[in-house]
This record gives C-alpha cells, structure tokens and sequence, in this order.
C-alpha cells in the first residue's frame, strides 16, 4: 500500500531541469535509499517530497492527498525531516530542540504539556542520548546533533521520515551508530526515506533501493536486486560488489584490486 | 497619610501654594518621561531579540530594515517643514514604516523572500533614508533646523509627554505582546525555514507578522523618543546570556531588561552632569562596558 507517491514528476530551476518525470511511490514500513551522483536531483526530491517545492508537473500525494491540499502543520503531523546536521542556530539546549518536533501537535498558545514532555524524554530515550538533553545543541559533536534532530522527528510521530545525507559529515564510528539507529527504528514500523553517498548505507539498511542519475531514476528495487552495471551508470567509475556472507554485499571501487 | 508622605518628602516645609507645581512636575514632567523609558526601552529590546531570532544572528538590532533610518528620515522632514510637534511625530513614523515596506519590496517579500533577500532589501532601504537624512540636514536652515535635526537624533526622552506616552503605549504594549505570543514559532524558525516548515510552521505568515509588529513599536520609540541606540542591540544579547536562547522566556525578559536599563541611563544622563547628557549618547557610554562585563563572566552560548 503506497503512502508517499510521486507521480510524473517534472521540476526546473529556471532552465535548467533538476527532475524530468519521476515516478515513485514508497510504501509504510519501507527503507528507502536514495542514490546517485552530485546534481543527480536526490536534494530536489526529498524537497518535493517534503511539500517544500512544488512540482511543475505530476503530483506528490500522501496518502492518496496532494500535498498542496495539506496544510503545513497537517503535513508535519505525517511526515518529518532530519536534515543534514547543522550548527548555525542558537544555543537551544538539546531537549528544547527536540521539544520542536511537537509544534505541529501543539496549540498555539500555552506551555508544553506532560504528555509533550513525556514523548520528548521517550524520544531521547530511544535515540540513547537521554544524557545530553541538558546540552547546549551547538556544544555538541556533529553525530550527536545529526541524534537530537532524528529524536526530533520521533517526538514528531510522523509516519514517514525524510533524511538528507544523514551520515554525511560524521566519522565512521558515527556513521555506523547512526545506522544502526535507523534500522532499529525501522524495526518498530517507522517509514525512512533517505539520500547517502555511500552504496554500502543503502545496503546495509534499505529495504529499497532508489537509483538516479540527471534527474532521472536508473534503477529501483530492493538492494538484492542492485548491480555493479548500474553503480558503473550513475558514478561512472569501475566497482565490484563483493559477497561477504549469505545475503551481504561490500560496494568496492575496482581501484582496490589494482596492484 | 499623603500629607504625611509629603512631610518627610520635604513638602512640610513648602508653601501650599506650591503644591499645585509639585504635582505638575510629578504628573506632566516626570511620570511621563518614566513611561517614555520604560515603552520605548522595551520596545527596542523586544523587537531587537525577535530580529535576531528572525535572521538566526545575535549582532542584528532593530533598525536591521531601515525603520531607524526612515523614522529619522520622517523627523528631520517634519521639523524642517511643520510647525507642530504632532505633524511631526507623524512624519516620524510614516518614514519608519515606508522604510520598512521599501526593504520589504526591494527583497520581493510578496512573494517569498528569503533572510538573505530581506537583510539586503533592509541594508538598500536603510542607506537610502539615511543619505536622504543628510540631504535634509544639508539643507536644512543652520541656526535653527540643523541643531534641532541633531540634536533629535541623538536620542531625547526630554520631550515626553503624558498625551503622547498614552497614545503610543497602548500600540506599543499590543506589539511587544504579539512578539511575546509568536516566540515559540520564532525559536523553530531559527532552525532555518526548510526545517520550520517541515515542523509545520507557516514561515512566511510568522516572519511578516513579526516584522510588522517590531517595525510599528521601533517606529513609535523615534516618535517618542529620537533615535535610541545600542539598547535594541545589547540587551536582547545581554538578556541571551542570562535566560538563554529560548524566545519564550528571552522576549520578556528582554522587554523588561530593556525598561529597566533605559529608565536607569536616564536617571544617570540626567543627573551625572551639570547638563542633561543626550539619552542616545548615555546608553552606549554606560551600555558597552556593561556589555564587556557581561561578555566576559559568560564565555559560552555567544550564539
């Protein structure tokens, strides 16, 4: 049952067209991964997606609505978005950015309820970093900002989760916490939609596998389905995709195997 | 119990006659220049932490979009050309808000203008009115007109009076509490309007509402007062650095810091000297190396 569809989707910046005729849908309970080049339009996308654009032509719908039939605080009801880790704000403690997430639940006037404080602490709970909520949010390092701000979209229960580049930036201990994060998560039913750099991220989480190179998809399928033809199209460069158990693949750039 | 109030005030030992001019005193002179204070020293402290949430930058004051520059604009006009005080105060502040709505034109605000649009549409607006300022200044008679303009825009809460300090405060008093009622939309709009959207925010309708109340009250404190510097600026960072970020307690307490910190310099600039000390003068003089204090115990949350 699909819950974010992008139908025919066509935008330009200007000119220049950024997306020519997307389709897609993402269904609940799915991780989808999102790769391709710089320039490739995955940004543009997750950004349609998130109602934050309009498409020149086709339709973005959720749940069988188009977006712009939903009112912001509707849509940030259904759906959140993690963006790449950030520090030009102020210096909010953690738990007031988090606190954020329940805006779009709460009235417009009055001090956070019981309920919102409870989903907040639940929220850091489940994102182990419970200890930082007192932190100032620039003080911190940029894999725990890039947590507080995913404990942010789970204090906004929305179903579907829209993050851009997630683990870029972090160190790879980070990068590999993060991940790790993001399939429990999913475990317990949440809809993840992200954008990665890295083949071996869309591997080792999605459930999909989303392929796209000049504003166009490749490829589209779970990861099993992902060859070493199509990584060659989108990046242009030479890699293997290397079994390392049953049912586990290592995206490795030919360059390894020179000698 | 007046009378005896009055008695250890000194009043015992005054001729009755002279009561009627102690009240005079008291109820034209120096209640409203207290009311003065306290309106536009909030005004300028609320609409200063509330730009500075806007633009998610804690050096912006609140003439960031040429109000300061247009109202000074509309003062020098009017006391070149009326006779009047009123016609005056109105120029006053119909060239604080064309200033205003020339920024926001310039930076395609109808459409939907984004920080860095509206921060060049205010530095335009603000060059413009305060070139003109000098136009006016230049040619302006230089007996009369020039040291008046001058002095004016030094900063003045010597002409407070009660008809105008009630007839700003009631607008002065609605547009600081709408600022206070927007704080919490304007904290998510510090995290950058993708993310303020996305926590369903509607950015462009908070941003306008915010910029047209600060806009009103920054106008209304030239009209009360001339051009206040430094308080919109350094309280509202100052208030930062004690309560922290969070616009919910930081507008209030900015407001109230504001008021306090403006009806002390007054006391100071017109006391200190043999001479009252123009008010725009004192608050940087006093308001600087109380800034240096404050920087300096608190190192970190500059930001």
């Amino acid at each position: 049952m699909s819950l974010l569809a992008l139908d025919t989707v066509s935008f330009s910046f200007g000119a220049r067209t950024v997306l020519d005729g997307i389709s897609l849908s993402v269904g609940q309970g799915e991780v989808a991964a999102l790769l391709g080049p710089n320039g490739s339009g995955k940004t543009t996308l997750l950004r349609l997606m998130l109602g934050l654009l309009s498409p020149d032509a086709g339709t973005v719908t959720l749940g069988g609505t188009d977006l712009r039939r939903l009112h912001r605080p509707e849509l940030a009801r259904q759906m959140a978005y993690v963006p790449q880790a950030h520090r030009e704000t102020f210096a909010y403690r953690v738990r007031d950015i988090v606190l954020m997430g329940r805006q779009p639940h709460r009235p417009f006037l009055g001090p956070a309820g019981a309920e919102d404080r409870r989903i907040v602490a639940e929220a850091l709970e489940r994102l182990g970093i419970s200890h930082l909520a007192e932190r100032s949010y620039t003080e911190i390092s940029g894999g725990e900002r890039q947590l507080a701000l995913i404990a942010r979209a789970m204090a906004q229960q929305a179903r579907i989760v829209v993050m851009d580049e997630p683990t870029n930036g972090l160190d790879y201990g980070n990068q590999v916490r993060l991940l790790e994060r993001i399939k429990a998560l999913a475990r317990e039913g949440n809809t993840f939609i992200f954008s990665t750099h890295h083949p071996d991220h869309a591997l080792a989480v999605a459930s999909r596998v989303v392929t796209m190179r000049h504003g166009g998809i490749v490829s589209d399928g779970p990861p099993g389905t992902l060859d070493e033809a199509t990584l060659g199209i989108i990046y242009q460069v030479k890699v293997h995709l290397v079994p390392v158990v049953e049912g586990v693949r290592v995206c490795v750039p030919a360059l390894h195997m020179e000698q | 119990m007046t009378g005896y109030l009055l008695y250890q005030a000194g009043a015992g030992t005054m001729a009755p006659d002279r009561l009627p001019i102690l009240r005079n005193i008291i109820l034209e002179i120096r209640l409203p220049r207290i009311a003065t204070a306290i309106l536009v020293g909030s005004a300028l402290s609320a609409s200063g932490a509330t730009y500075q949430a806007l633009f998610v930058n804690p050096l912006v004051s609140p003439g960031l979009l040429g109000v300061l520059a247009g109202a000074s604009f509309g003062s020098a006009l009017g006391l070149v050309l009326f006779k009047g005080w009123f016609a005056i105060q109105v120029a006053t502040f119909l060239g604080g808000v064309t200033a205003v709505a020339l920024a926001l034109f310039l930076a395609g605000a109808q459409r939907n203008a984004n920080v860095t649009m509206l921060l060049l549409g205010g530095i335009v607006s603000g060059a413009l009115f305060t070139s003109l300022v000098s136009v006016i200044k230049y040619l302006a008679d230089p007996y009369n007109q020039l040291p008046a303009i001058t002095y004016w825009l030094m900063g003045n809460l010597a002409m407070a009076d009660r008809t105008t300090a009630f007839a700003t405060g009631i607008p002065i008093g609605a547009g600081v509490l709408v600022l206070m009622l927007l704080s919490r939309p304007l904290n998510v709009l510090s995290m950058g309007d993708d993310e303020a959207r996305s926590l369903g925010i509607d950015v462009q309708r908070v941003r306008m509402t915010a910029i047209v109340c600060a806009t009103l009250v920054s106008a209304l404190t030239v009209v009360l007062a001339g051009i206040i510097g430094w308080v919109g600026m350094i309280i509202p960072h100052i208030a930062r650095m004690i309560v922290g970020p969070d616009n919910e307690t930081l507008i209030p307490v900015a407001a109230l810091l504001g008021a306090t910190y403006l009806l002390m310099v007054d006391n100071i600039s017109r006391l200190l000297f043999s001479f009252e000390l123009p008010i725009g003068i004192a608050t940087a003089v006093v308001g600087i190396p109380f800034f240096m204090a404050v920087l300096k115990r608190t190192r970190k949350g500059w930001y």
